[in-house]
């Protein structure tokens, strides 16, 4: 087996985020191609420098766009901007596919800063585990014991092993919430002070994967409204941290209340690199600066020869990487396969090219939904969703965790279908059906 | 529609995959020589057996270096993928190689898939960072769609989809088996092969999580079968509601056939209930018209049959014996299905063994049914063949040859089948024969001893009961009047009751009543009369054949012929 084909193929696997310091990371917010002017991360980390008042600070993006990659940048520039930062997954403490409420984000930011603070050997045992505060708070009410009993004896808290948790709660103990979210507000004040206390420097809270957040056909109603309300109607119990805090938010969320609630403000959301005009027509610096990513990881001359064909997988890609790194694999492993000669064969690597493109192109032509036909004729004409209905933004947002809408941003936002997508029968189809007869 | 997953055979050789596939399966093997770490590839195919080949030569891979372990392969392996990844040892010796590749039914896949979809994609990150590998989803397209839909983040992060088309000697390779026509009724259902129905309405439910039609119409199905479960366990209640959610679903999905089928279940119900009325008029009404227009000539047959069973249990034998022979075995013929054409002769045969044509029966049973049962090795269809023969030797008096058909043809059967349900059907009928031979002794011991205990381990609340009546009906004729009429009372006529079987409810009560009747105590006289009453009320306004009978009694009642004369219904 080629080695050179073995170390780029592995230096381009789709799974793999980038931690600072990675010499592969290109920052293309620098050059302007998720947004015109600075990147939503570093227009957060501006606002935490400037403002001495805490306060919630929400981004999104959709699966795969680089949020984990860019929050790990983000969080070694604060730290050395001079701020200690607590990173807390909410994955590892709520059920993401079922409802969400703000007493389980509270408890999951509680959750995230005890495991943070358990794993430091400066505070040992100083706090009191969250479980046992709420336990206790619980049962300081009058009558309480007899209705903990039904919940079990003690409340363990672990929400993901105990899916229906809140829900007992909710039956037995319905107006109790205010009381354990106030308890779970008290542990983080707490535990910032301590954190505070041990080291001065201001704290900064990163809560990632709350973006995954996501129901089913069966309670995806439910659960976006539950989602929504937590940034409406519950804003003001979530806006209490007394640090800043970085959210990472599901990126349906910026459309369904897009001119809506103004408390928050527009979400914003990280596009995908800019490969592509709205009129379809390739954008020049952005497929340079994909290039450059590709250049970081492969000696592109070494492999193919010449950089056209690696443009060519770039603009089939929408500036989407994991695309991207899918269609080398796949040129890569069939090199290997076949014991072609570096560097490849134009005409060869052309060929190979092609069908790498014309099969990731099935396989998303295999997951498409032939009924969503009018949104995909809707977004390829007016590349907006503003002018969508609620139901239909909904179906957007699946769209948009499947990559079949990419967003993209320079001075506004706006959206296009995948390239390959749109390249797919179900899609023309689609589009056929939506032009008007001549 | 994808076919069937089928229960993985033996290799019997390297299938062809076809110039296509073969090269899909090349470039899957170089991605496990190229990768370090992680890595996640769907091997996709609208066949099977491809899969399956895929899956076995990755197993006897000896050109490289891969370590090969198979995950769970069935629907109810595969909700706990997801641990199974995160708790087993990483293989050492090689590159280690995870290759999943589920088989089943195919409803049942799908919605098992559904589930682990969801706990992958919650699990992903840490099985990133548990398996240092390559994971291989083997699936149909269908079910590729299932991870896309359920598992956005796990779908996210896949390398590559190795498509193969149907191979071209898929014959050669002993063929995808078609998916055959779901059974409709309880008596076609092999009833070793049904779950539970709590099992099939937890994957229904699982299946409500996907927006897919597809989804939506296998959900339908399944809770179809766990209606078919339910009712054979006697659970009629919850039969009821699986197949009324059913139906809710069919005005969703707008599948007039699963619409049909599942109205079908409720006809089934109302039969067993004793409700003919409302068996036959939801046959009429909803199901056997919505076929009509549907053109669907099996399905049709099939519930032209049902409507045929009806009558029979009413009493209505020429009409039963018309549709047999005139609407339903027609269609079977014309369709060239041998089996079904065997099947409903046989039911021709019950038919004439009522009317008391014996020969008739005994003739169509051994000439027209047996033989093709025989050829067809049909060896379920055969044993109950052969139980009908040895019923109706056994009202001819010809006692030991029908219990040597019961000991050497019928249970044998069933006991190679591993049909322990059938076994002790077969078994009450073997104490029935001792019991009419007067060995009231042996006959008691086998209900009360082995088919009891088989009946509630399988919580087949309505075979129970039916096995407590005979138990009954043994100590009423060794003159335990007093244990019989415990068992009535506190075993067998609240689980009628309960189930809402009026048919079985009323000739319980009127059991009771003879009971009453043959223990001859002045204070049961008024409790006998009303439960004597009231039965035959039920069998009047039912339309029942047990009317008559009781009828009968009632006018005999409490006349100089006692009870002992009537004996039990």
């Amino acid at each position: 087996m080629n080695s050179v084909i073995r170390e780029a193929y592995n230096k381009c696997r789709p799974e793999q985020f980038i931690q600072y310091g990675d010499s592969r990371y290109v920052d293309f917010s620098a050059q302007h191609l998720r947004g015109s002017g600075e990147d939503i991360f570093r227009t957060v980390e501006t606002t935490i420098g400037l403002s001495d008042a805490p306060g919630l600070h929400l981004l999104s993006g959709h699966i795969g766009s680089g949020k984990t990659t860019e929050l790990k940048q983000m969080e070694h520039r604060l730290q050395q901007a001079g701020y200690q930062v607590v990173y807390i997954d909410t994955e590892c403490f709520l059920n993401l596919s079922m409802p969400a409420t703000v007493l389980e984000l509270w408890v999951a930011i509680a959750a995230g800063l005890e495991a943070s603070l358990s794993a430091d050997d400066r505070f040992g045992a100083a706090l009191a585990r969250i479980g046992s505060r709420i336990n206790a708070a619980l049962t300081s009410v009058i009558d309480m014991k007899t209705k903990l009993s039904a919940l079990g004896a003690e409340v363990e808290f672990t929400p993901r092993a105990n899916p229906d948790l809140f829900e007992q709660i909710d039956t037995h103990l319905g107006q109790m919430r205010p009381k354990l979210i106030q308890e779970c507000q008290t542990y983080v004040e707490e535990a910032i002070a301590k954190l505070r206390h041990a080291d001065p420097r201001p704290v900064v809270l990163m809560i990632d994967s709350f973006e995954k957040v996501r129901g089913n056909a069966s309670n995806e109603v439910e659960v976006r409204r539950s989602v929504e309300s937590l940034f409406t109607r519950d804003w003001p119990l979530l806006q209490s941290p007394p640090c800043h805090t970085v959210m990472l938010v599901p990126p349906w969320l910026s459309f369904t209340l897009a001119g809506g609630a103004g408390n928050i403000g527009p979400i914003p959301v990280l596009p995908v690199v800019k490969v592509q005009n709205a009129d379809r027509t390739a954008y020049e610096p952005g497929i340079e600066a994909v290039v450059g990513l590709v250049r970081k990881r492969l000696d592109i001359e070494a492999l193919f020869g010449d950089v056209e064909p690696v443009r060519r997988l770039v603009a089939e890609s929408g500036g989407f990487i994991r695309d991207l790194l899918r269609l080398l694999q796949s040129v890569l492993r069939a090199a290997a396969s076949e014991g072609i000669s570096l560097p490849m064969e134009p005409a060869w690597l052309a060929d190979r090219s092609e069908r790498a493109i014309l099969e990731l192109r099935d396989t998303y032509d295999m997951a498409l939904d032939a009924d969503d036909g009018p949104l995909y004729a809707a977004i390829d004409e007016n590349h907006d969703v503003a002018a969508l209905n609620r139901e239909d933004r909904f179906r957007v947002a699946g769209l948009f965790d499947h990559h079949v809408v990419l967003c993209y941003q320079n001075g506004s936002q706006w959206f296009a279908l995948h390239p390959l997508v749109r390249a797919t029968k179900t899609v023309q189809l689609a589009l056929t059906r939506s032009e008007p007869p001549s | 529609m994808a076919p069937d997953f089928v229960p993985i055979r033996a290799a019997t050789g390297a299938l062809d995959l076809g110039s296509e596939g073969e090269e899909a399966y090349r470039l899957l093997l170089t991605s496990m020589e190229l990768a370090d770490g992680f890595e996640l590839d769907f091997v996709v195919s609208p066949s099977v057996w491809a899969l399956k080949e895929v899956a076995d030569r990755l197993q006897g891979e000896r050109s490289s270096d891969l370590v090969v372990q198979m995950l769970a392969q069935t629907p109810e392996a595969l909700r706990n993928v997801s641990v199974d990844l995160l708790t087993r040892p990483v293989p050492t010796g090689g590159r280690p190689v995870w290759v999943l590749l589920p088989h089943g039914l195919r409803v049942e896949v799908h919605a098992a898939w559904t589930r682990a979809a969801v706990l992958l994609n919650e699990q992903r990150n840490r099985i990133i960072q548990s398996c240092p590998g390559t994971l291989v989803l083997c699936c149909v397209p269908e079910m590729l769609t299932v991870v896309h839909d359920m598992a956005p983040d796990f779908w996210s992060v896949r390398s590559h989809v190795f498509a193969i088309p149907d191979p071209p000697d898929r014959a050669t390779a002993g063929g995808v088996r078609p998916t055959t026509p779901e059974p409709w009724l309880v008596g076609d259902l092999m009833a070793d092969q049904l779950q539970p129905g709590l099992h099939y309405v937890d994957l229904a439910n699982g299946l409500a999580a996907s927006s897919r039609p597809q989804a939506q119409r296998d959900r339908t199905a399944l809770l179809i079968r766990a209606a078919d479960a339910y009712i054979l366990r006697g659970a009629l209640d919850e039969a009821l509601a699986a197949v009324h959610q059913a139906i809710a679903l069919t005005e969703k999905t707008n599948v007039p056939l699963a619409r049909a089928q599942a109205y079908a279940r409720v006809a089934t119900v109302a039969m067993i209930r004793g409700d003919l009325d409302e068996a036959l008029l939801t046959l009429r009404d909803e199901c056997i018209p919505q076929l009509e227009r549907l053109g669907d000539a099996r399905s049709l047959a099939v519930a032209k049959g049902q409507v045929a069973d009806i009558l029979q249990a009413r009493g209505d034998l020429d009409e039963s014996l018309r549709i047999r022979r005139e609407e339903e075995l027609p269609v079977y013929e014309r369709l060239g299905d041998v089996r079904s054409v065997a099947v409903a002769k046989s039911k021709v045969a019950d038919i004439l063994y009522r009317r008391g044509n014996l020969d008739e029966a005994l003739h169509a049973l051994r000439e027209e049914c047996i033989p093709w049962f025989r050829q067809l090795g049909d060896a379920r269809s055969l044993a109950l063949a052969e139980g009908q023969v040895a019923d109706i030797l056994q009202v001819r008096g010809e006692l030991d040859e029908s219990l040597r058909i019961r000991q050497e043809e019928e249970l044998p059967v069933y006991e190679r089948l591993g049909d322990v349900r059938e076994m002790a059907v077969a078994k009450g009928k073997i104490a029935d024969i001792l019991k009419v031979r007067g060995d009231l002794d042996q006959a008691l011991r086998i209900n009360r001893d082995i088919i009891l205990p088989v009946f509630r381990q399988l919580d087949d609340v309505l075979q129970t009961a039916i096995t407590w009546g005979a138990i009954a009906d043994i100590l009423q004729a060794r003159g335990d009047l007093d244990e019989a009429l415990r068992i009535r009372r506190e075993e067998e006529l609240p689980t009628y009751e309960r189930l809402g079987d009026v048919r079985s409810t009323l000739v319980a009560r009127a059991n009771v009543a003879v009971l009453l009747a043959r223990r001859a105590k002045p204070d049961d006289r008024p409790e006998a009369e009303r439960l004597l009453s009231t039965a035959h009320a039920e069998a009047v306004r039912l339309r029942l054949p047990e009317a008559q009978l009781l009828k009968q009694w009632l006018a005999r009642w409490p006349g100089t012929s006692g009870p002992d004369e009537i004996g039990a219904l």
